[in-house]
């Protein structure tokens, strides 16, 4: 154990391991999952993040790690891409374009705040990218404003 | 594609610029937003920014987030003592369309203090963050002056673009040169000093986040401005020139063809560079490009934005150029064989560490050259 690790539980604050377990709160209550490292894990997995710049700041050295690593891929969308609908096309193009050129096995399209306010049903999109590709495609859901989870999948 | 960012970094948002311009004044600011905005080690908790978040969830998607928005007011309220404040909006506040300057209307009559919204999202880029918050600033505490003879305001100054010791240094650089300073607008100032900037003979536009400021302080108050990073020895003589005789900068075209030396960076900054390889060491045919703000009245004919990582991979994998000054991020972009100097510009990395860049003010700029780029 290191010297860190045991002055935190001597003061009683709350581990890493410890905060991930438990019900923190914040996010309405449901339990802060266990990021996207996580998600990218199995082999040939790639991570599409759509949202607003702001967005892209949340678990935002994970998401950073992920790109230097050549797993993570941000679609950084305006206002109007949202307002206009044009925000679909958008992101059918992005993973096909990822598809195309880093042929991952599993793509996992996960996105801000904007994409679940939409209420977007992307299932068909996803449907139709996994059988035309011939790979694995999900939806992943949870945010900063809604929670997360990593077994919230659309 | 437009818009998908495979290699690079997304550009920085526009919150992080109002975060930075706030942190260091006696004001405070509120993000409807759903969680704080923290940067590289920030994240795990730093020094104190002055702007509270209002933490919104999904119910407030529902209720509507004004009341939040009144309560990040009152909690700021106990816990600084507030001079003035400014709200700004995050994605999601800003499409359920909070209606910003009405709480800002309603916190300004109940506490007596000046309040304003910005016209800020979560989607623009940083610098956007920062021209707003400074003439938000100007807007709100500028007072009618008696002008005050050789005095300045400098504004934009920043650490995002110019890095850490610069902007808090610049005011003495100026005042060691008999200019007396107003107000550094951008940097650590109080209110008195920002009420008495229309009292200046001329306003110095430091990097082009400034320009708006001084565009309204012109308007307003008929005040000239001009637009120059002090780096560079003749540069620099030239705007000190300017300042004392109340003219105009007058910065060379360096080229009619194409260019085959680039720089990428802040668009002020990359000036100054520009014309100190052109006057000092008869370097021409130098291009400016830059990710964010582009003034077209400060930029020579051949200046781009760059709006993206696939508008960045055709600029600078143009072998045209030997010699490209830019960002180290940007150096797999370019052709192996391109000389190469590395300008890191802090915000390109976002949370990352960036190698620190010397002091730049006049000569500064032309050691730093002589020894990065063997000039």
């Amino acid at each position: 154990m290191n010297r860190g690790r045991k002055r935190k539980e001597e003061s009683g604050r709350m581990s890493r391991e410890q905060h991930r377990k438990g019900n923190r709160g914040g996010h309405n209550g449901k339990r802060h999952g266990e990021g996207y490292l996580a998600l990218a894990e199995p082999e040939g997995t790639y991570l599409l993040f759509v949202g607003s710049r702001s967005c892209s700041r949340h678990k935002g050295t994970e998401k950073l790690q992920l790109q230097r690593e050549g797993k993570l891929s941000f679609l950084c969308l305006d206002e109007i891409d949202w307002i206009s609908g044009g925000y679909l096309d958008m992101i059918t193009e992005a993973a096909e374009e990822i598809i195309e050129t880093k042929k991952p096995k599993h793509l996992i399209i996960f996105g801000g705040c904007q994409i679940e306010l939409l209420s977007t049903d992307y299932q068909a999109l996803t449907k139709e990218l996994s059988e035309r590709y011939q790979i694995d495609v999900q939806f992943h859901k949870g945010c900063h404003l809604t929670g997360y989870g990593n077994d919230l999948k659309e | 594609m437009r818009k998908l960012w495979n290699i690079l970094p997304p550009l920085m948002a526009d919150n992080f610029g109002f975060i930075e311009m706030i942190r260091q004044t006696e004001g405070i600011g509120i993000i409807d937003d759903c969680g704080a905005y923290r940067l590289g080690r920030e994240r795990r908790g730093g020094p104190d920014t002055r702007v509270c978040h209002t933490e919104i969830n999904s119910d407030d998607v529902v209720t509507g987030t004004r009341q939040k928005v009144l309560d990040a007011f009152e909690k700021a309220r106990m816990r600084y003592d507030v001079r003035f404040a400014f709200l700004s909006a995050g994605p999601c506040s800003a499409m359920i369309g909070t209606d910003l300057e009405e709480a800002a209307g309603q916190i300004a009559k109940e506490s007596g203090i000046p309040v304003k919204a910005l016209k800020l999202s979560g989607h623009k880029t940083y610098d956007e963050g920062i021209a707003e918050t400074l003439c938000g600033m100007t807007e709100l505490l500028c007072r009618e002056q008696e002008p005050v003879e050789n005095s300045v305001n400098l504004l934009g100054a920043n650490t995002f673009d110019w890095q850490e010791k610069m902007p808090e240094q610049i005011r003495g650089w100026f005042e060691e040169r008999g200019i007396r300073v107003i107000a550094n607008l951008g940097g650590k100032e109080v209110v008195e000093n920002i009420e008495k900037m229309p009292a200046a003979s001329v306003n110095v536009v430091l990097t082009v986040s400034g320009l708006k400021a001084a565009e309204y302080l012109y308007r307003q108050y008929g005040t000239p401005y001009l637009a120059a990073a002090p780096f560079g020895e003749r540069w620099c003589g030239q705007l000190m020139e300017c300042i004392w005789e109340g003219k105009q900068m007058e910065p060379r075209v360096s080229y009619d063809g194409e260019a085959d030396v680039l720089i990428v960076g802040e668009q002020l900054m990359a000036n100054a560079v520009r014309e100190t390889l052109n006057r000092e060491y008869g370097i021409e045919g130098v291009q400016v490009a830059t990710f964010y703000k582009l003034s077209k009245k400060l930029a020579a004919p051949g200046d781009v934005r760059i709006r993206d990582e696939e508008d960045a991979k055709k600029l600078l994998g143009n072998d045209r150029f030997r010699m490209i000054i830019a960002d180290p991020l940007l150096r797999t972009m370019a052709p192996g064989q391109v000389k190469w100097v590395d300008l890191p510009h802090k915000v390109l990395s976002l949370y990352g560490e960036t190698e620190k860049l010397p002091s730049l003010f006049g000569r500064g700029l032309n050691r730093w050259l002589e020894e990065k780029g063997e000039i």
